[in-house]
């Protein structure tokens, strides 16, 4: 072993930080990206993409084009109805599905539970010919119904709340079954309070993948009237004058803050829940 | 808190898991009142007998009745009347002490709408029952001493509160019947002595019918009214702590009771005599019979001589001293008597005056012919007549040279 050398150890967590610096900026460079070109007239994005803001003028402009040329406050409106609804509907169906399957015994349990896990290895795209086809046939398409539908049944959630309620001590269950609580109480009262971080986890989780997501509702939305923000952004690249790049990130912008906010707010829930069930 | 306690009325229960039997055959009267405790080792199916009076689990057989001769099978557990305090403590993680001891009123007694905190204060009595709930919690926790931990979180008390808090939350409801399961387990020695002493304080003050699950036999013997000493499945004794520690009817019994464990040395029975190791003893068999038999003798009726000098106790046999256990106020001597077992002798006292002794000592080994009890082969006690008490040494004597 060779002697304890500070300027040495100082030197490798230099280059240590070094590469996490580098890898951060790659990562971030899109929205470093994306902030400058807001600030920039069209004239400007490709003549001089890295020159400094020429006035705060353009930036209003860029936003002022974001509302009104596509109807923005709609889409904002329709992805937070699907990403709402849907994520109170997703915990919904799956808290009682993962305490039955955690806490009951009943025969055809681990059947169930198989499928369960099956079902998380199956890529959304499999089913989406044959649900199209249905929700086609039921006359369904381009509706709130259609966004939400097809992700009711999550199988992370339910497996994710399994895991977590598992851990929850059988006689505290046993307790409130003795002192007069319906299992309905049971659940709310103290399995779900104590699931809070993990439930704050897979909010984060259904909310960000849901409000980004374009495949889903590029394929059942038509209508300007029931799309997304990610649709959204595609009614910006405009086969006339060409891609207003301007406004588009002045909407892409406007898309991926809410998103972030809720990630900030739910940071350290969001970590304590994937620690506690074990998922990384 | 004008309690009418309840016995209960245990016939044939059976519990089995597939192949797994847990409980055969149980018979057991629960006298209205009583402090009876269910000792035994650990999967001897104490807890689950316990589980199954709770209403948690279902009996494969048999029956449990009232005194009034309803039965409890197929009853939900909420309807039983009983309240359980558990080894974790089993509070609810996210509510106060007060909402914790007020549960099972709040569950029992309010409506849906009315445990609704703005909703409730309108509706018709919402508000003097929630009044009334409080008075009660504050009642219990006044009893039990915990009045000023009202506001706090279970997360944010000690094990004895904790321990406190579990025990208000069973004693609000006025149960007829209680529960416990190894409630003091996962307290610290010091603390566990005092819990003990306050919960058959308790008992005894309220009346109430309680039944307590443990595998430390100091708990079941400080505590217990009655004592059910389980082991397979089965009850292999039901008597006072005293009974069962004097009057084992089956050797396991004996082995299971006192530290150090009883002494076993092995003998022959011809006719109505009985030897051990070559020795006749001086007692008479009360049934003639031949056959090889376990004799248990425990350490504190065990003497011991040095040196081969004394009184002349009969019989007595030659061993040497392995091993010296001093604990304060007694120690155990670990000696092994020659062509026979390793036996302990328990000296406290005067024998201790004076007693000091190298390793490998030679030491004259006897016992106090009343105190031993013979066991057939399969563990069954066999009754003797304690022989003529003038030649018997007084018990706890032993001569150090």
């Amino acid at each position: 072993m060779s002697a304890p050398n500070a300027s040495r150890d100082m030197l490798r967590m230099a280059g240590a930080n070094a590469v996490l610096m580098v890898v951060a900026a790659i990562i971030l460079l899109p929205f470093a990206w994306m902030l400058l070109t807001v600030m920039r007239s069209p004239a400007e994005i490709f003549s001089d993409p890295f020159g400094l803001p020429q006035g705060f003028g353009i930036v209003v402009e860029n936003f002022h084009r974001a509302f009104t040329t596509v109807p923005m406050a709609r889409f904002l409106f329709n992805g937070a109805v699907v990403v709402t609804v849907l994520l109170f509907l997703q915990l919904a169906v799956s808290i009682p599905a993962a305490y039955a399957l955690a806490k009951f015994p009943f025969s055809g349990r681990n059947l169930l539970f198989g499928l369960v896990v099956a079902a998380l290895c199956v890529p959304i795209q499999v089913p989406m010919l044959p649900i199209y086809i249905a929700l086609a046939y039921a006359g369904a398409l381009d509706s709130y119904f259609a966004l939400i539908f097809p992700f009711l049944f999550s199988p992370f959630a339910i497996f994710m709340l399994r895991q977590q309620f598992k851990a929850f001590p059988n006689e505290i269950i046993q307790a409130a079954r003795l002192d007069g609580f319906s299992e309905i109480q049971i659940l709310l009262k103290l399995i779900v309070p104590s699931a809070r971080p993990v439930i704050a986890a897979f909010a984060v989780f259904s909310i960000t993948a849901h409000w980004n997501d374009l495949y889903w509702p590029l394929i059942v939305v038509s209508s300007q009237d029931m799309a997304t923000p990610p649709l959204g952004m595609l009614y910006f690249r405009d086969g006339d004058l060409g891609t207003d790049y301007g406004a588009l990130m002045a909407g892409a912008i406007v898309t991926v803050t809410p998103v972030m906010v809720i990630f900030l707010i739910a940071q350290r829930q969001f970590i304590k829940g994937l620690t506690m069930t074990g998922l990384k | 808190m004008g309690t009418s306690s309840r016995g209960l009325k245990i016939r044939g229960l059976g519990k089995h898991f597939g192949d797994t039997t847990v409980l055969r055959g149980l018979d057991l009267d629960v006298i209205p009142g009583e402090f009876l405790c269910l000792l035994g080792p650990s999967g001897c199916g104490k807890s689950t007998l316990l589980r199954i009076l709770a209403g948690f689990e279902e009996p494969t057989e048999g029956t449990i009745e009232t005194e009034d001769g309803a039965s409890l099978i197929g009853v939900m557990p909420s309807r039983r009347d009983i309240a359980m305090v558990f080894q974790s403590f089993a509070l609810y993680p996210h509510m106060s002490v007060h909402d914790n001891i007020a549960a099972p009123l709040v569950m029992r007694q309010m409506s849906w709408a009315q445990r609704q905190p703005l909703l409730g204060a309108l509706l018709p009595r919402g508000r003097a029952i929630r009044g009334e709930i409080s008075s009660a919690v504050e009642r219990v926790a006044a009893q039990l001493r915990i009045s000023h931990l009202l506001a706090r979180k279970p997360g944010q008390l000690s094990g004895g509160q904790k321990q406190r808090v579990a025990i208000g939350r069973a004693l609000i409801r006025e149960p007829r019947l209680f529960l416990m399961d190894e409630p003091l387990s996962s307290l610290d020695a010091a603390l566990r002595t005092e819990m003990r002493g306050e919960i058959v304080d308790l008992q005894r003050r309220l009346g109430i019918t309680t039944i307590y699950v443990t595998h430390d036999q100091t708990e079941a013997m400080t505590m217990a009214d009655r004592i059910v000493l389980m082991m397979d499945g089965r009850a292999l004794q039901i008597g006072t702590p005293t009974t069962i520690f004097h009057d084992p009817r089956h050797i396991a019994v004996a082995k299971f009771l006192g530290t150090p464990a009883i002494n076993i040395l092995p003998g022959d029975v011809s006719g109505r005599r009985v030897r051990c190791l070559g020795r006749d003893l001086p007692v008479t068999m009360t049934e003639p019979t031949d056959r090889p038999v376990q004799i248990a003798v425990r350490p504190e009726d065990m003497t011991i001589r040095v040196g081969g000098k004394g009184s002349a106790i009969a019989p007595s046999w030659m061993a040497t001293v392995e091993r010296l256990e001093p604990i304060g106020h007694e120690t155990l001597v670990h000696a092994r008597v020659d062509e026979g077992p390793r036996v302990i002798v328990r000296l406290s006292g005067p024998q201790l005056a004076g007693f000091a002794m190298p390793g490998d000592a030679r030491v004259a080994i006897g016992f106090d012919p009343v105190a031993l009890k013979l066991f057939d082969e399969s563990g069954a006690r066999l009754t003797h007549i304690a022989g003529d008490r003038d030649v018997a040494p007084a018990p706890h004597h032993a001569e150090a040279s």
